[in-house]
């Protein structure tokens, strides 16, 4: 068959005669109407929600008569991204919004027999949870949804407990897991997880430094330090022990955290191979402390907040935020020798701040100031290359974590733009009538970089096939 | 095979702790609704019930045992029996008859059978207390998937439960971005009972079976004109900031069990001119209740129903303010017993719609005045303490009163004017049972007209290791008397069954000071006909 497809030319994203939104939503990755997905209609920077409808059985849609104007339209449902357009009243829309995908499977014991309550999770690459199920059922059975496109590793955490093992287990091994990928709609089954039977042994470890201060211990993956398997307050007098660990890489996590007093931290590297580990101390004098520095701009203000959030599981794992202002160099001190992901946020103002996104201080404070940058929103400002009815396609824009998806209507000239933007990498694609808006995995297009404060300017080439 | 070594070595390494002599306990683990043997449950010491449900106990120390099953799927009120252990002896068949836990599973649907996903279900059970039936929320609560499945779990066996699906309202802030004309809004998601009711009149009540997973219990959830509630929150007739929430009347009942915790506003305040719109409502009661804090407990509340019908509901007002004290005086009625200067009297105010839970109880001499906060316009359960414990055996509350009324048994609901009477009595009668080992005994006052009453009223504890029962301090009076192995609770069912029962038990006449011995010969079954 080739690269042949069939070019059908619908009427669709005309511009209507009344002041009336009107077409229909449709499953992106099947097609099929999508009845019951909220339409919040407001006017661009304007408080207030002009009108809320729904779709019907059928998926379709239709706004009352509204005054003549441009009008934000946010498509939502539950357990799919979220669209949102801005555009005059239209007929015949077709919204394509994508679902989010599921995993789910069984879990047994190595003689077959259900492990109910057991936790599971979905993993993204960086180790990040995003879908769990906690309480899967007396018979094993368990089920993650929710998961927006992307790519995915399924973990169960187990406890101890009788029949199992405390430790990570990967889908289906941890030497080879398999990675699932969601572009939209996937429901995967029978990622059964059969817990292996063999050795486990005891890990015990005291703290040394917190005098009379009680400490609490959390047990990590050293892989995947957002997952813990035990996690005690332990008086100083006495050892944390945990029992039935699997052989693997551990880092034990150490704090002692009372108000009033300053916080005291530790962690330790624990490799369990074929022995108890006992005897362990763990020294609490690891605290760390990092400092920021704040560029700003014309119309940005001078004054942004930084929060900080530790990647592992510390307790307390509360984010630790601070403010800072251009010109002064501020600190961040007594912080928890751990990986943190940084994000800030402008104190006034539409501006967006932009740094870095991770900061390490597991083995020293940060050497050099962290750099948070005030910025106004960025913008893409595109042109179609190649479509000959251009009024055919939407262009879509999806941000990162692929939750939500913003359209921009091409005019006659094919040129379109998405105003307003946060600085970051956007996928933008040009999607024909029959195109799925969320494209297969290995399909997207390369991320594009968007700066703050200035236009960036695209050209977006359009493969049209013609019968 | 397996489990003989179970018991083989939970036996070795009991015996191994003491060379004093022990003593051992046997006997069955019962489904208390069909009476059959429960297999591989556990009982203590790692020890678990055979394949007919025996199971046995053995190296205990002489004296006072506690047996207590803690499986994840049985309720603890069922699973709990005193024994004594003898040295060198085996106590043979103690029973205990246990409810397991049950599971509800169902979808939840759209007008067109779609599913629908992220609603919360949740299982609500009644009871009778204060003198009242109480919606309370029972074990189990779900939320749907992303295919509308829902699954109940640990759900109460044995008892009637209405099911339901109520959405989450969430507050972006006080005043609600909704279009201000109805016709442009969305439809508002209703509270819905199972299958598809709008009010407890009309739902299907569910009841499982010792054990049982229901499946298939799809609920469709209603669907109705959005409204908005637009109101002002006042303090001495003055707009001012303050928590709040709006709440279905008929479904807020059953956020909790009364008393148990707070579950007052959520955090969202007011602004300064006390201004909230609250939409995506629908036609039914509402409550708005409006607080500030002092620490854990409302400083300032207020609470007012709204009637929402076919379109918003403008201008109310919530009037709050500070507490209401209450004053109150307790006295012994004749004369005070010897000792009557140590006397204590304490009294728990939680109110019933959760919104103050007071944590101290401060205790009053008898005679004299003592006095409680209430909040304004909130039903409260009045819950009277007599100590120092057993200082005072004959004493008991005898009636209490405010202004004329009697408010014993019942909720009460504080004005600004009224003192609260607490009469306390010190001729109280007691029930001396002689019963089957471990039976529950009731005793039932010949007064109670009603099941709300009999509920209140009624004494239930489980007779000792040798079937020996003293009551606590009675009223003088007529009482029945009766000795059951079945589950005792204050549903309308279990209440009903008493009631009906009331009559197979020993009627006896409890006089002043008096002591009146029953022998229970049997434990009659409350439900003749075999089941609830």
């Amino acid at each position: 068959m080739g690269k042949v497809s069939v070019w059908v030319i619908v009427a669709c994203l005309y511009p209507a005669d009344a002041s009336v939104f009107a077409g229909r939503a449709v499953e992106d990755h099947s097609g099929n109407p999508l009845p019951r997905a909220e339409i919040r209609i407001t006017q661009p920077h304007t408080a207030g929600i002009v009108a809320e409808i729904e779709t019907g059985a059928d998926g379709s849609f239709r706004t009352p008569d509204l005054p003549d104007a441009d009008y934000v339209l946010r498509f939502s449902r539950f357990n799919y991204a979220t669209v949102e357009v801005t555009s005059h009243a239209r007929s015949g829309m077709l919204l394509r919004m994508v679902r989010f995908g599921a995993i789910a499977g069984k879990i047994a014991d190595f003689e077959g027999r259900p492990v109910p309550y057991s936790r599971v999770v979905a993993l993204t690459p960086s180790g990040a949870i995003v879908g769990t199920d906690d309480q899967n059922s007396p018979r094993g059975e368990y089920r993650i949804y929710g998961l927006p496109p992307g790519s995915y590793q399924v973990a169960i955490l187990t406890s101890g407990e009788s029949r199992t093992r405390r430790g990570l287990l990967l889908y289906p091994n941890n030497s080879a897991p398999r990675d699932f990928t969601v572009a939209g709609g996937e429901d995967y089954t029978g990622a059964d997880f059969t817990l292996p039977d063999g050795p486990t042994f005891r890990v015990s470890a005291k703290a040394d430094g917190s005098q009379t201060r009680s400490t609490m211990f959390t047990f990590v993956s050293a892989d995947r330090p957002g997952l813990h398997f035990a996690q005690q307050l332990i008086p100083s007098d006495r050892a944390f022990t945990v029992e039935d660990v699997r052989p693997g890489d551990y880092e034990l996590l150490a704090a002692a955290v009372s108000p009033g007093n300053p916080s005291m931290f530790g962690r330790a590297h624990v490799t369990v191979t074929a022995a108890d580990v006992e005897g362990l101390s763990v020294t609490l004098d690891q605290t760390r402390s990092a400092s920021f520095t704040l560029r700003t701009q014309e119309p940005c203000g001078s004054g942004a907040t930084v929060e900080l959030t530790a990647r592992e599981a510390w307790i307390p794992n509360r984010p630790i935020s601070t403010t800072i202002q251009a010109g002064k160099l501020s600190s961040l001190t007594g912080l928890a020798p751990a990986q943190y992901s940084v994000k800030a946020k402008a104190s006034q103002g539409s501006c967006y701040a932009t740094t870095q996104g991770l900061l390490d201080l597991v083995r020293d404070s940060a050497s050099q100031p962290v750099e948070v940058a005030l910025t106004p929103p960025g913008s893409i400002r595109g042109h179609l290359i190649g479509a000959s009815r251009p009024l055919d396609y939407v262009v879509v824009l999806m941000p990162g974590d692929g939750s939500s998806q913003r359209i921009a209507l091409p005019d006659e000239k094919g040129e379109f733009a998405f105003p307003d933007l946060p600085p970051g990498a956007y996928s933008v694609l040009a999607a024909g009538p029959n195109t799925r808006w969320m494209p297969a995995p290995g399909h997207a297009p390369p991320p594009i970089e968007v700066l703050g404060g200035t236009p960036t300017p695209l050209e977006l080439h359009v493969a049209e096939v013609s019968r | 095979m397996k489990l003989t070594v179970t018991l083989a070595l939970a036996a070795i390494a009991l015996l191994a702790q003491s060379d004093a002599p022990t003593g051992s306990v046997s006997g069955r683990v019962l489904d208390a609704d069909s009476g059959e043997a429960i297999a591989d449950f556990p009982v203590e010491n790692h020890v678990r019930t055979d394949a007919k449900g025996y199971y046995k106990l053995v190296g205990l120390k002489p004296g006072p045992f506690q047996i207590s099953l803690r499986g994840e799927r049985v309720w603890p009120e069922l699973a709990v029996r005193a024994v004594t252990v003898e040295a060198g002896k085996e106590l043979t068949g103690v029973d205990l008859r246990i409810r397991l836990d049950g599971e509800i599973s169902g979808r939840v649907v759209d007008q067109n059978k779609e599913p629908v996903g992220g609603m919360p279900v949740r299982a609500i059970g009644r009871e009778y207390y204060a003198g009242g039936l109480h919606y309370f929320t029972d074990t189990g609560s779900a939320t749907t998937n992303d295919r509308g499945e829902y699954v109940l779990r640990n759900v109460r066996t044995g008892r009637a439960l209405l099911l339901l699906v109520e959405k989450h309202k969430l507050y972006e802030g006080p005043i609600s971005e909704a279009p201000a004309d109805p016709k442009m809004r969305k439809p508002a998601y209703r509270a819905t009972y199972y299958p598809n009711a709008d009010s407890v009149e009309a739902a299907t009540f569910v009841t499982l079976r010792s054990g049982e997973r229901r499946e298939g219990m799809d609920i469709q959830v209603l669907r109705s004109a959005g409204y908005c509630i637009n109101a002002t929150l006042t303090v001495e007739s003055a707009p001012a900031s303050l928590d709040f929430k709006v709440t279905d009347e008929l479904t807020s009942s059953a956020n909790m069990i009364p008393g148990s915790a707070s579950s007052g506003p959520t955090g969202v305040s007011s602004g300064p001119d006390g201004k909230i719109r609250i939409c995506d409502l629908y036609p039914g009661q509402f409550r708005i209740a409006a607080l500030r804090r002092a620490g854990s407990l409302p400083a300032v509340f207020g609470a007012t129903s709204v009637t929402i019908g076919k379109e918003d509901v403008q201008n109310v007002r919530v009037i709050a303010g500070e507490s209401i004290v209450v004053p109150g005086e307790v006295a012994w009625e004749g004369n005070p017993p010897d000792g009557a200067d140590k006397a204590q009297f304490s009294l728990q105010t939680p109110t019933v719609t959760n919104d103050s839970m007071p944590s101290s109880r401060p205790r009053y001499p008898i005679p004299g005045p003592f006095s409680f906060s209430a909040l304004r316009a909130v039903e409260h359960l009045l819950q009277p303490a007599i100590g120092p414990p057993n200082a005072f055996p004959n004493a008991y509350v005898k009636d209490i009163t405010y202004g004329v009324s009697s408010v014993f048994h019942q909720t009460f609901r504080a004005s600004s004017e009224g003192t609260l009477r607490v009469t306390i009595a010190n001729d109280g009668g007691f029930v001396k049972a002689s019963a089957p080992a471990g039976a529950q005994i009731l005793i039932l006052p010949g007064t109670a007209a009603t099941e709300a009453a009999l509920a209140d009223a009624m004494v239930s504890a489980q007779a000792d290791p040798a079937g020996n029962f003293t009551s606590r301090s009675l009223a003088p009076g007529e009482y029945y008397v009766l000795a059951t192995n079945d589950p005792i609770d204050h549903t309308p069912e279990c209440i009903a069954n008493i009631r009906r029962a009331r009559n197979r038990g020993q009627d006896v006449d409890v006089g002043p000071n008096a002591t009146v011995t029953v022998i229970l010969r049997e434990a009659i079954s409350l439900t003749p006909a075999g089941g609830r």
